[in-house]
């Protein structure tokens, strides 16, 4: 059986999802026009940010009830930032640096068809792409200069692997 | 107790997608998981419909917590499949190197968004579907919001 919600519930519900809705909107009509909010490190903590400090002022405001009880409603607020946060970062990474949303761009421009001849222009896009992400595992600590996995880089592909083996899929070696 | 029966059945989906993904190996990830998550997330919800004294906080904390893992895991599983880092981190080889072979990379990407439905291969010729045109519609409708072709 389902209880009735407490006026504190209430309040704290509505203002997880105002914050949420808060959030994007400001990003739509301040920042999203600000040059400092056009990397990738940039937008990361942006949301990382808004998500870490949700939780603390939503536990100021319960501090008046009863935070025992409010736990619930501040989980709510912390998942549904989650949705939000990643769903956005998915969003603006794919169109930054979807690989395959860049081939179905280029055969658009091409007039909505395009010969091999010409996709395979996109080689050095790939090409780039690969140098440009083995940079990022080196400065991650994941692999050392000469291109060797370090102990970190074996741990992180661990987990990898292991949502590889039960996703059943294959990575793009 | 509502949070045990989210993570049980966070763990359902899981196994339930993995049981689909070995029965159908061929078929589209994301709509094995819309699936197996899908029917799992009916029983969390026949299930903490009948816990007693069950507040709305704690109901609506169960759905969004079961709906971001599910989300999550989503992510997950096509980020390590479709990622060029990801791929260089779990190369066979010692070391990891940039494929000289991009010719390769790109007629797999090609290969893969064929069997997709994405590609038409028409007589050598790569075509978009109705799929993908309105793909690439709301693809660069998005890229505007975002300001990435500022400056291109």
């Amino acid at each position: 059986m389902i209880q009735t919600p407490s006026s504190g519930d209430s309040v704290l519900c509505c203002l997880s999802a105002g914050s949420v809705g808060g959030h994007f909107l400001l990003y739509a009509t301040a920042f999203r026009r600000s040059t400092w909010l056009q990397t990738e490190r940039s937008i990361f903590a942006w949301h990382a940010i808004s998500y870490l400090l949700q939780p603390v002022v939503l536990m100021l405001v319960a501090w008046h009830w009863d935070l025992e009880a409010a736990l619930p409603s501040i989980i709510f607020a912390a998942a549904l930032h989650g949705i939000y946060s990643l769903s956005f970062l998915e969003l603006w990474s794919l169109t930054q640096g979807s690989y395959s949303l860049g081939i179905l761009a280029h055969v658009s421009k091409a007039g909505g068809h395009a010969t091999p001849a010409d996709l395979g222009r996109l080689q050095s896009v790939g090409q780039s792409k690969q140098s440009s992400r083995q940079a990022d595992l080196g400065r991650m600590g994941l692999v050392r200069p000469d291109g060797t996995r370090t102990l970190a880089g074996r741990l992180a592909a661990i987990p990898l692997r292991t949502i590889l083996w039960l996703s059943n899929g294959r990575s793009m070696n | 107790m509502w949070g045990v029966l989210v993570i049980l059945y966070c763990l359902m989906a899981a196994c339930l997608h993995a049981g689909l993904a070995r029965l159908k190996p061929e078929g589209n990830r994301v709509q094995q998981f819309l699936l197996a998550g899908g029917a799992s997330g009916l029983g969390l919800l026949f299930n903490i419909s009948r816990l007693h004294d069950i507040t709305p906080p704690e109901w609506l904390a169960a759905i969004a917590v079961y709906a971001f893992a599910c989300e999550l895991y989503i992510f997950l599983f096509t980020f390590v499949t479709s990622s060029v880092s990801v791929a260089l981190l779990l190369g066979e080889k010692e070391a990891v190197t940039v494929s000289t072979n991009t010719r390769g990379m790109v007629e797999q990407r090609l290969t893969t968004m064929v069997a997709a439905g994405l590609l038409d291969r028409k007589a050598d010729r790569f075509q978009l579907t109705a799929r993908s045109r309105l793909m690439v519609a709301v693809y660069q409708i998005l890229r505007r919001f975002f300001r990435h072709d500022v400056g291109q």
